[in-house]
């Protein structure tokens, strides 16, 4: 495995009583390749996505290993990890209001992040902030530089935490549930930019939805996960239109709404699997 | 095309309706009309789902007509009778008649309730028990509307926090059904379930508007779920109704630019 990711036999418990949340899990995720997460709650898609950003708990133990560019992650000491986070790895959450500071004006907390690599100046910040909120499609980048996060709308500020991901061109980039709470019509548009911006800076994506649609729009690649491992990986096309894992299946068919005629009882998971019969 | 062939509103009294219904919120410079001018007929038997993104109004015109706010101007009817305007006591047939359930199960179950008191909170209401038929609160119908949305009996004993979302949206669904209303109000309930509970929580949605012939009235911003469930639909932007008619017609011919830009703007799978 030489991927700018490599994940392998990750394990991760949260205390001797309670079922692991990763089971040894590993994948890995080549340059520029886009790879969506797919779960329920508590599958550990989340939990995979924390490790790889050094953001567990302290009270999680972890073993196996998560290299990034070939540099080994896990047991990486902190003041290390937030080194590389907002540098080698940018980050998009589901609600951004967590990742924005609610008392700094918006231009300022992009070009923190700027400062994160310690060679940008004050002056070139500001024009390459401009630029960069032009970049995710603001037309008035002045007036969003100077608003504070509460007067922008929930998609205006996902598109501030994508730009700030963004900014340092890191080589990956690390989504969780970031439309889910967003309107359909804008979430439509955040994604498309997501799209374009991958697209352009060559940078890998861990994308992670319970939403099958957002993942087959945005990923080439899929993994779906439950109870902490990986029942099935691949392409989106063959994950999609043949999955092979009975759990997948299940998923598959509850996510095609659209197939459904009214009045008709709508496919569930239990259809296709049985918990009881995993493991 | 013939206009008054998509219009939802049967030559039937409505059961709930909103006359020229406006909410307003704030004054002055920050003044924000979250309805403006609404009306809306719900005739009996009528499976309506109101589709909208946030800040549409579509919350804040069930609230309206469920009386759990007042309009601005205009006015709310329940079976011909206003409701705006008039003091709680006045409200029991509509209390009793008409129930609720929202999005979040995990806000609207009191946490410190059994799953048992919860059920059958509403039928110890003696503004509920106003209405003569409103079913006792015993045992017995516990565990009828406790099996009728497919919970074990044992639950009873349960708190809120020990069950998984999609039971704890099986309980609210149990709460609005104990008394027995005509009409289901559901906004958002499947909004943030897990997509495999979701399908579940829809079935049974289903099962139960078909086998108790219930009024529904479903809000959502997702319009894939709406076409599950409803047979009209209403569309709102900012405060008003851009489009309604039947669901058929209004899935798969949108008129209204809107209304197309919702529907394209649903992700499908792509396999």
């Amino acid at each position: 495995m030489n991927g700018l990711l490599d994940v392998a036999d990750l394990r991760v418990e949260f205390g001797r009583h309670r079922a692991p949340a990763l089971r040894g899990v590993s994948f890995s995720l080549q340059a520029g390749q886009r790879l969506g997460l797919i779960g329920e709650s508590g599958s550990g898609k989340t939990v995979t996505a924390l490790a790889v950003m050094g953001l567990l708990p302290e009270t999680a133990r972890v073993s196996g290993s998560v290299r990034l560019d070939g540099r080994e992650l896990v047991g990486l000491p902190d003041a290390q990890f937030s080194d590389l986070r907002g540098v080698a790895m940018g980050m998009v959450f589901q609600e951004p209001m967590t990742a924005l500071d609610p008392t700094m004006r918006v231009g300022r907390q992009v070009a923190e992040v700027a400062l994160l690599r310690g060679r940008a100046t004050r002056g070139d910040t500001r024009t390459n902030v401009l630029q960069l909120l032009t970049r995710v499609g603001f037309v008035d980048p002045e007036r969003i530089a100077d608003a504070y996060p509460h007067q922008l709308s929930g998609g205006q500020r996902q598109r501030v935490v994508l730009a700030m991901a963004v900014f340092n061109r890191p080589g990956l980039i690390i989504c969780d549930e970031p439309t889910t709470a967003l309107d359909v019509t804008v979430q439509a548009r955040v994604l498309d930019l997501l799209d374009e911006i991958l697209g352009e800076s060559g940078a890998a994506c861990l994308f992670i939805s319970h939403d099958l649609a957002v993942v087959s729009r945005v990923c080439s690649h899929a993994m779906v996960m439950l109870d902490g491992d990986v029942v099935e990986s691949g392409p989106v096309s063959q994950i999609f239109a043949a999955p092979r894992h009975p759990y997948t299946q299940g998923l598959v068919a509850t996510a095609r709404l659209d197939l459904v005629t009214p009045g008709e009882r709508l496919p569930t998971i239990e259809d296709y699997f049985r918990r009881e019969d995993f493991r | 095309m013939n206009p008054a062939s998509r219009s939802p509103v049967a030559p039937v009294t409505a059961l709930l309706e909103a006359r020229g219904v406006t909410r307003r919120y704030g004054d002055g410079r920050r003044r924000v009309d979250a309805l403006r001018r609404v009306d809306l007929a719900v005739p009996p038997g009528a499976r309506i789902g109101i589709v909208g993104e946030s800040g549409s109004g579509k919350s804040t015109l069930v609230r309206l007509l469920a009386a759990l706010d007042r309009p601005t101007s205009g006015e709310t009817l329940f079976r011909g009778r206003r409701t705006s305007g008039v003091p709680e006591r006045g409200l029991a047939d509509l209390r009793s008649s008409v129930q609720l359930v929202f999005q979040d199960p995990r806000s609207s179950l009191d946490p410190r309730m059994t799953v048992g008191r919860i059920v059958t909170e509403p039928l110890r209401s003696r503004r509920l028990r106003h209405r003569g038929d409103v079913p006792s609160p015993s045992a017995d119908r516990l565990q009828e509307v406790l099996a009728g949305v497919g919970l074990a009996p044992e639950l009873a004993h349960r708190y809120p926090h020990e069950l998984s979302g999609g039971q704890r949206q099986r309980v609210a669904i149990a709460r609005a059904l104990a008394p027995d209303p005509e009409v289901l109000i559901a906004d958002e309930p499947v909004s943030a379930l897990d997509v495999a509970v979701r399908a579940h929580v829809l079935n049974l949605l289903a099962d139960l508007v078909r086998a108790r012939g219930l009024t529904l009235v479903f809000v959502s911003h997702d319009l894939a779920v709406v076409r599950l469930l409803c047979d009209t639909v209403v569309v709102m932007k900012d405060g008003v109704i851009v489009e309604q008619g039947s669901m058929e017609e209004v899935y798969d011919r949108p008129r209204d630019p809107y209304t197309a830009a919702l529907l394209a703007a649903v992700p499908r799978l792509r396999s």
